[in-house]
C-alpha cells in the first residue's frame, strides 16, 4: 500500500508544482558566459520498483540562449518492447518566462532508431520539438517511463548528454531502491559524494551538482565522457524476461552472458562431419582455426540484428548454418561452435567496439560493451577472430577492437583482459619513388608504398569494397599532389597476421616543381606532408591523447634535368620528442637527389602541461617539411 | 549539341504491338547467370542487376482506385562488398485505408552453385521484418539466406497504393549504383487517367512499344494504354563533384497526373500546360489563396511604408520583417498552410515564409508574386513539360521598371535581391494572373574574395604586416554567416589551423552586419613560412598561402558539365619591402590565360620599383556551367594557375 501511494504521489506531480520562474534573465551571469543553453534544473529518479522493473521520472527545465543550444529544443526518448512510456508533459516559455506553448504525449511523434539500411531492429523514440523564434527561451519538461530490461541501469551525467558549451544550475540524481536489493554505483569527478538515505523500507541515494559553468572542447582531449562528472550506477541482482542475473564482478557479466546463450551451439550434424573432414589433415589448433575462419568468412554475412534478449541473445548456430547471415553474437557463436566440432577452444569476448571509443570503465563490472568477438586463448599465442569480417586477415582486429579492455566468457565466467596492441612498427607506411623531372615542372613517378596494420586499414576497404574504377578514382583523390594522373596502378593485400597492402603507381605530375626563370624551386616532401598543427591557443586544460602508435618512412629519389646545378639543399632535420621523432635530409648522388624522411609517433595520453611542447614538436616538423631544394639554370 | 541530355516525348514512341511476356520467369534461373564471374561490360563492378522489372497497373481495392507496383529483381553478386544488396527495404505509408499503402506477396531465392549442381533457397518468414518507422511510415525488410561470392538473389513484392494516397506512379529509374543487364518497366494506364510521361537520360530505349488494350476498371472505364520500355546494359551511374544533382542525369521515366476524366462526371485538370500549371497553383488554397488575403498584414505594410522612404528602403524593411518573424526550419516548399497561423508560431518553411513576404510586399502596394523553382538538389527545371512535383521552393518576384527582382527572406544574410546558392538553378516559373512566364534565375552576385597584404621582408625570412581579406557576394554571405553562428573566436582559429605559420597579434572583423558591403577580416601578424634562407640568398613565395597548390578538378575526364551555380572572383595585391641591401634578381614574368569565349580570365603581374615588390594575381571564371567537352581546358586553365602560384621571386645581397 505504501508503495501505491508513493507512485501515486509522484505522478501526480506536474510542472506547475515547481512553481519556479522560468525567466532567462535570473541566470547568473558567469553560467551564461560560454553558455549555448543552461540547464535550470534537472531530477532524474530512478525508482527500482524490483528486480525486474523500474520507473524512471525525469523533470527539468532548459534556458537555451542561441541557435547552437537548440539540441535541447528537441525532446527525445527513446523506447524499445522493454520500455513504457507512462507520462510526457513539455511546455515552452519565453524569456520572460511567460508560457508560449505546452504539448502532451499525444503530441509526441514516433520514429525508428534504426540506423541503417542492413539493420534489423525494434527500437524507437518518440520526440517532440519545442523551438522558438526568439533567444532565449526555456523548454520545461516532464515524463516518467517503465523499464523492464534491468540488465542496465542508468548512466547519469552532471551535463546531460556531457555535452560542451552547457551550463548547470541544479542536476539532481537519485536512485531508490526496495529493501533486499543492492545499489552499486561508480562516481567520476564529482564535486560532492552520494547522500544515502533510508525511508519506507527504500534505500535512496542522491547525487547533486549545482553552478556548473559550460566546459569548451580542447582538440586532442581526451573524449568528454572521461572527464566531466557522472555516475555509473548498475544491480547486484536483477531479472530480464526470464532470466536472472548476478551483477557485482565481471565474472558476474560472463556468467549472465554464458547462460543467456547457452545451448545454441548445435550444429547441423552434415556440417560437423564436413568441418572435420576438411581439418582432418591439419594439426595444430591454429591451422584448423585458420581454415574455419576462411569457410566462415566465404559462407555468412553480417546483418545486424538487435532483437531477442535487449539485443544480447544470440541466433542458433544452427539457424546462422540454415540462412548464412547473423549479427556479431550470432556469428561469434557459429564459429565458436565450428570451432568445438572439431575440437578448440575458444571463448566469445565482450568488447566496445569502436575507432574512436574510450577504453570500458574496468572498475565497475556493468554492460558497457556493443560488440563481441571471438578469443582463442594459448598463452603468447594467443588469436583474436573478428567474425563478422567478410574480408579481415585471420587474426587481425585492426583498430575497432585492438588495444583495449574486454571480458571474456568462460566456463566459470567471465575475466577481464586486453587485446593486443599494434606497435610503431606494425603501423607502417614505407614508400619508395623515384621521379624523373622536367624543366618544365612536369614530373614522372614511380612509387611503391606499403601499408601495414593499422595503416593498411583504409586502402584494405578500398581493396575490397570498390571496383578497379573507383578505386583509381579513390587513388587520385589522396594524393596530395598538384595535378596528378595515375597511368598505372596495382593494389595488392597481403593476409598475414598483421596484414599489408602494397601499391604501386605510376604518374604522371603537372607542377611537382615549379620554374621561375632561372631557377627550378622543388619541394621534396611531395607526398607526405604535414598540414596542420595543433592550435597553442590560451592556457590548456585537458591531458592530450594520441590515437594510434605508427611509422612512416619515405625514401624519395629525384632525377634532376641535366643542365641544372643545386643551389640551396635544406639542412638536415632531426627533431626528437617523447611523443615521436622525426628525421628529413636529403642526399646527392650525381645528378640524383634522395630525399629521406622518417616519422615514428607514438600513442598515449600525455599531460596537459605538456602541450607546449607538443605544438612545438609539431610545428617543427610542419616547418621542415616544406624545406626546399633551389636549382638554377648551369 | 552542348545539351546532351536527350528526352524522347511520347509521340516518338512506336507503335509496333507485341504479346511480350516477361523474358525473365521468377523463379527459374539458367546456370550461366551462376558461372558468371565477372560482368564483361564492367569487370570491376561489385554486383550485377540481371534483371530489373517493374509493373504499374491501376486497380479497385475495396471501392478504392489504387495503384499496384509489382517489383521483380535478380542480382548477381559478384564481391562481398555488395553483400548488403541482399537486404532490401521498402517504406510505405501507414494510416486509415484510404491513405494506408501495402506490401504484399513478398518473394525471394538466393541461388548458389555449388559442385555444378544449382542450390535453391527460399526467403522464409522468419526472414522477413516489419517495422514502424515513423507514426506515417513503415519499413518491410528482408534479407535474404547464404549469399557468397558468386551468388544470384531474386526477390519479388507488389505494393498498393490508393490513388487517394499518391496519384502519380513512383518514377522508374533504369540506371543505379550497379550496372543493369536489363530494365523494364510496363505500365497500363486508364484513358480516363492522363499522365504527363516524362523520359529522361542519356541512355537509349532498346524496347519502346504502346498499344491499347482492354482494361476492367469499373466506373474509369474499359479502354486504357499499355506501355513497355527496357533499357539493356546501361552502365552504373557515376556521379562527380560541381553537378546540380545526380537526378538531372540519371535514365528514368517520371509520372504527373495531369488530368481524370470520368464518363459522366466532371473533368479534373491538373496541369499540363503550363497555363494549366499556372491556374492550378493560382486557384490552390495552399499557394494561390494565401496570397489572396493579405489584410492581415496591414498594419505592419502601413508601418513600414511610413517609415521607409523609398522602394529599396522599404524592400529591405520588409524582407527584416519577415526574416526576424518567422525562422526558417530548413525545409522548403512553395506551400503554406495557414499564413497567418505561421506569423503566430514563427517558424515555418520557405514557402511559408516567401508567401508571407508576398503577401506583406501586396498589403504595401507591390505586385509581387511567386517565382517557384527547383532547387539545385532537387534537379534542374525541365521547361518541356509542365510538371508541378518538379518544384520544391519559392521565392518572392517582383518587375521594377521591367527588371525581375527576386527576394528570399528565409536566410538573413542575402543581400536584397539575392537568392541562397541552391536555387542559383537556371530557371524558375512566375506565377502570376496575367504575366505567369518562366523568368532566368542569374546570380547577381559572384563569388568575391579580395585579399591585400602589405608586408616587409625580414633578412630572418620573416614576413611582418597587415593582410586583409574582403568577402563579397556569396563569399561574404557564407562568411557573415560563419561568423555569425561560429563567433569570431572560432572564425580566427579556423584561419590560424589554415595558416599554421601565421602569428596574428591583431584582427579585426568589419562589416559582418552590412549586407550591402563586403565582410573585412584584417591581420597584423608576421609569417615564417614563405621565404627560404639560402647564404646571401632569400627566395619568397608572393601568393603565400593563397595561392592554388592543387587542382580543384582531380578526375582526368567528365561526363557531365561542371556547375559553379555564380561567377567567381579571387584579387590578391600583395605589396612586400625588400630588406636593405637586398635586390630582385629574378622574378615571376607577367602571364594572361583566358578561356574560350571569355569564359575565365587568369592575370599575374609582378611590378618591381625601388625597395618594393608588388604581386598581383586575378583569377575570374565569368561562366557558370562548363561542359563536359570543356572540362579538359577548364582543367588545364587551373594548372595554369598554379604553376604561376608557386612561381618565386628571388633576392639577392649586393655585395
Amino acid at each position: 500500500m505504501m508503495r501505491f501511494c508513493l507512485l501515486g504521489t509522484l505522478l501526480t506531480l506536474s510542472l506547475t508544482t515547481f512553481a519556479q520562474s522560468y525567466s532567462s534573465f535570473s541566470i547568473p551571469l558567469a553560467l551564461r558566459e560560454n553558455a549555448h543553453a543552461v540547464i535550470r534544473y534537472q531530477e532524474t529518479e530512478f525508482y527500482v520498483k524490483d528486480a525486474g522493473e523500474a520507473v524512471t521520472r525525469i523533470k527539468g527545465a532548459v534556458t537555451i540562449l542561441d541557435e547552437k543550444g537548440e539540441m535541447y529544443a528537441t525532446l527525445v526518448i527513446p523506447y524499445n518492447k522493454f520500455t513504457k512510456i507512462n507520462d510526457f508533459e513539455a511546455q515552452l516559455y519565453d524569456s520572460k518566462g511567460d508560457r508560449v506553448k505546452r504539448i502532451k504525449r499525444s503530441d509526441m511523434e514516433s520514429f525508428t532508431a534504426n540506423s541503417g539500411a542492413n539493420v534489423i531492429d525494434d527500437s524507437y523514440v518518440k520526440a517532440a520539438v519545442l523551438k522558438h523564434q526568439y533567444y532565449p527561451y526555456t523548454v520545461a519538461y516532464a515524463y516518467e517511463y517503465t523499464t523492464r530490461n534491468m540488465m542496465f541501469y542508468p548512466n547519469w551525467k552532471a551535463y546531460p548528454y556531457n555535452a560542451a558549451g552547457t551550463a548547470v544550475e541544479k542536476n539532481t540524481f537519485r536512485v531508490s531502491v526496495p529493501a533486499g536489493l543492492e545499489l552499486r554505483y561508480h562516481e567520476q569527478n564529482l564535486p560532492s559524494p552520494v547522500a544515502k538515505g533510508q525511508a519506507g523500507g527504500r534505500s535512496t541515494y542522491t547525487w547533486e551538482v549545482k553552478d556548473l559553468r559550460p566546459v569548451q572542447t580542447e582538440s586532442y582531449a581526451p573524449a568528454l565522457d572521461l572527464l566531466l562528472p557522472r555516475v555509473l550506477t548498475g544491480p547486484a541482482e536483477f531479472e530480464v524476461e526470464k532470466y536472472k542475473g548476478k551483477l557485482s564482478t565481471w565474472k558476474d557479466v560472463g556468467t549472465f552472458y554464458r547462460e543467456l546463450n547457452q545451448g545454441r551451439q548445435a550444429l547441423p550434424p552434415a556440417l560437423v562431419s564436413t568441418l572435420q573432414e576438411q581439418t582432418r589433415s591439419l594439426n595444430s589448433p591454429v591451422g584448423k582455426a585458420q581454415k574455419l575462419y576462411e569457410y566462415l568468412q566465404a559462407n555468412t554475412r553480417y546483418v545486424s540484428i538487435q532483437l531477442g534478449i535487449g539485443g544480447w541473445q544470440s541466433m542458433r548456430a544452427e539457424e546462422v548454418a540454415v540462412k548464412g547471415y547473423g549479427d556479431c553474437k550470432a556469428l561469434t557463436n557459429y564459429m565458436g561452435a565450428m570451432l568445438q566440432a572439431v575440437g578448440v577452444k575458444s571463448y566469445p569476448a565482450l568488447v566496445r567496439a569502436g575507432e574512436d571509443e574510450d577504453d570500458i570503465r574496468t572498475e565497475f563490472p556493468s554492460f558497457q560493451f556493443n560488440h563481441v568477438i571471438l578469443c582463442l586463448p594459448a598463452g603468447q599465442d594467443t588469436l583474436w577472430l573478428e567474425c563478422t569480417s567478410q574480408n579481415n586477415a585471420f587474426g587481425y582486429l585492426g583498430s575497432f577492437t585492438s588495444d583495449r579492455h574486454v571480458v571474456l566468457i568462460t566456463e566459470d565466467g567471465g575475466y577481464l583482459v586486453k587485446t593486443p596492441q599494434y606497435q610503431p612498427l606494425d603501423n607502417l607506411q614505407h614508400r619508395q619513388a623515384l621521379v624523373k623531372l622536367a624543366e618544365n615542372g612536369e614530373a614522372t613517378i614511380q612509387m611503391k608504398t606499403k601499408y601495414t596494420g593499422l595503416q593498411q586499414d583504409e586502402r584494405a576497404g578500398v581493396l575490397h569494397h570498390l571496383g578497379a574504377d573507383d578505386q583509381k578514382k579513390w587513388i587520385q583523390k589522396s594524393l596530395s599532389l598538384p595535378s596528378a594522373e595515375v597511368q598505372q596502378f596495382v593494389l595488392k593485400e597481403n593476409r598475414d597476421r598483421i596484414p599489408s597492402v602494397e601499391e604501386s603507381l605510376s604518374l604522371f605530375v603537372r607542377n611537382a616543381c615549379n620554374r621561375s626563370g632561372t631557377r627550378i624551386f622543388l619541394n621534396p616532401n611531395l607526398l607526405n606532408q604535414a598540414t596542420s598543427v595543433p592550435l597553442a591557443g590560451s592556457v590548456r586544460k585537458n591531458d592530450f591523447v594520441l590515437a594510434q602508435h605508427y611509422t612512416d618512412l619515405d625514401s624519395i629519389a629525384f632525377e634532376i634535368p641535366a643542365n641544372y646545378a643545386i643551389e640551396h639543399l635544406p639542412e638536415a632535420t632531426k627533431v626528437l620528442s617523447r611523443y615521436g621523432s622525426y628525421e628529413a635530409s636529403v642526399q646527392v648522388t650525381g645528378t640524383t637527389l634522395t630525399y629521406v624522411r622518417r616519422v615514428v609517433m607514438h600513442k598515449g595520453r600525455y599531460p596537459a602541461a605538456e602541450y607546449p611542447a607538443w605544438v612545438e614538436f609539431n610545428k617543427k616538423v610542419l616547418r621542415a617539411d616544406k624545406n626546399q631544394i633551389v636549382l638554377v639554370q648551369k | 549539341m552542348r545539351r546532351m541530355l536527350l528526352c524522347w516525348s511520347l509521340c516518338v514512341l512506336s507503335l509496333a504491338v507485341r504479346a511480350q511476356d516477361k523474358p525473365v520467369k521468377f523463379g527459374v534461373i539458367n546456370s550461366t547467370d551462376l558461372e558468371m564471374k565477372a560482368y564483361p561490360a564492367d569487370s570491376s563492378a561489385e554486383a550485377l542487376l540481371l534483371y530489373d522489372y517493374g509493373e504499374t497497373e491501376f486497380v479497385i481495392v475495396s471501392n478504392e482506385i489504387c495503384i499496384r507496383f509489382t517489383y521483380h529483381g535478380r542480382i548477381k553478386i559478384f564481391k562481398k562488398s555488395a553483400y548488403e544488396k541482399a537486404t532490401v527495404s521498402i517504406r510505405y505509408h501507414t494510416g486509415s485505408h484510404r491513405y494506408a499503402e501495402s506490401v504484399t506477396n513478398v518473394k525471394g531465392f538466393t541461388y548458389n552453385l555449388e559442385n555444378g549442381v544449382i542450390k535453391k533457397e527460399s526467403l522464409n518468414k522468419d526472414m522477413i521484418f516489419n517495422e514502424r518507422s515513423s507514426d506515417t511510415h513503415s519499413t518491410q525488410r528482408f534479407t535474404l539466406p547464404n549469399v557468397k561470392e558468386g551468388s544470384v538473389v531474386e526477390y519479388s513484392y507488389q505494393v498498393l497504393t490508393p490513388l487517394s494516397y499518391y496519384h502519380n506512379p513512383k518514377t522508374w529509374t533504369f540506371q543505379g549504383s550497379m550496372p543493369v543487364a536489363w530494365s523494364e518497366y510496363r505500365i497500363t494506364i486508364p484513358n480516363s487517367l492522363y499522365y504527363r510521361m516524362i523520359m529522361s537520360g542519356y541512355l537509349p530505349l532498346h524496347i519502346s512499344e504502346n498499344k491499347p488494350i482492354n482494361i476492367d476498371l469499373a466506373h474509369f472505364g474499359t479502354q486504357g494504354m499499355a506501355y513497355r520500355f527496357v533499357v539493356k546494359d546501361a552502365p552504373a551511374f557515376q556521379n562527380e563533384p560541381y553537378i546540380t544533382t545526380p537526378g538531372d542525369y540519371v535514365s528514368k521515366v517520371d509520372f504527373e497526373l495531369a488530368r481524370i476524366n470520368i464518363p459522366g462526371t466532371v473533368t479534373k485538370n491538373y496541369s499540363i500546360s503550363w497555363n494549366d500549371l499556372n491556374s492550378t497553383l493560382l486557384s490552390s488554397e495552399l499557394l494561390g489563396g494565401q496570397i489572396s488575403r493579405t489584410s492581415f498584414m496591414k498594419d505592419i505594410a502601413k508601418k513600414i511604408q511610413a517609415q521607409a522612404a523609398d522602394t529599396t528602403a522599404q524592400l529591405e524593411a520588409a524582407v527584416k520583417y519577415i526574416q526576424q518573424q518567422v525562422k526558417w526550419n530548413g525545409y522548403t516548399s512553395i506551400y503554406s498552410k495557414n499564413l497567418k497561423k505561421i506569423l503566430e508560431t514563427r517558424e515555418g518553411d520557405s514557402g511559408d515564409i516567401n508567401l508571407l513576404l508576398i503577401a506583406l510586399l501586396r498589403e504595401m502596394g507591390y505586385d509581387a508574386n511567386p517565382l517557384v523553382l527547383s532547387t539545385r538538389q532537387n534537379g534542374r527545371l525541365d521547361t518541356t513539360y509542365a510538371m508541378l512535383k518538379q518544384f520544391n521552393n519559392v521565392v518572392a518576384h517582383l518587375d521594377l521598371e521591367r527588371k525581375d527582382v527576386l527576394l528570399d527572406a528565409t536566410d538573413e544574410f542575402l543581400k536584397l535581391g539575392m537568392v541562397p546558392t541552391y536555387c542559383l538553378n537556371q530557371a524558375g516559373w512566375l506565377v502570376h494572373r496575367t504575366k505567369a512566364r518562366f523568368v532566368p534565375i542569374r546570380p547577381t552576385e559572384s563569388d568575391r574574395e579580395f585579399e591585400k597584404a602589405e608586408l616587409i621582408i625580414g633578412e630572418d625570412g620573416e614576413l611582418k604586416g597587415t593582410f586583409t581579406k574582403s568577402y563579397g557576394g556569396y563569399s561574404g554571405w557564407s562568411a557573415k554567416k560563419t561568423l555569425k553562428t561560429e563567433g569570431p573566436d572560432k572564425f580566427l582559429e579556423a584561419i590560424q589551423k589554415e595558416n599554421p605559420s601565421w602569428s596574428i597579434t591583431k584582427h579585426d572583423f568589419k562589416n559582418y552586419n552590412e549586407l550591402n558591403q563586403s565582410m573585412d577580416a584584417t591581420y597584423e601578424l608576421s609569417m615564417t613560412d614563405y621565404v627560404t634562407q639560402a647564404g646571401n640568398m632569400l627566395y619568397l613565395r608572393p601568393m603565400l598561402s593563397e595561392g592554388y597548390a592543387q587542382n580543384p578538378l582531380k578526375a582526368d575526364t567528365r561526363a557531365y558539365p561542371v556547375d559553379y551555380g555564380h561567377p567567381i572572383e579571387e584579387v590578391f595585391v600583395a605589396t612586400y619591402q625588400v630588406p636593405a641591401g637586398y635586390a630582385v634578381v629574378e622574378h615571376p614574368k607577367t602571364a594572361v590565360v583566358t578561356l574560350p569565349d571569355n569564359a575565365g580570365r587568369f592575370m599575374y603581374v609582378v611590378n618591381v620599383a625601388d625597395n618594393k615588390v608588388t604581386v598581383t594575381s586575378r583569377v575570374v571564371i565569368r561562366k557558370t556551367i562548363h561542359f563536359a567537352e570543356e572540362y579538359s581546358a577548364l582543367k588545364m586553365f587551373y594548372d595554369q594557375i598554379i604553376a604561376k602560384h608557386n612561381e618565386q621571386i628571388v633576392l639577392k645581397k649586393g655585395n
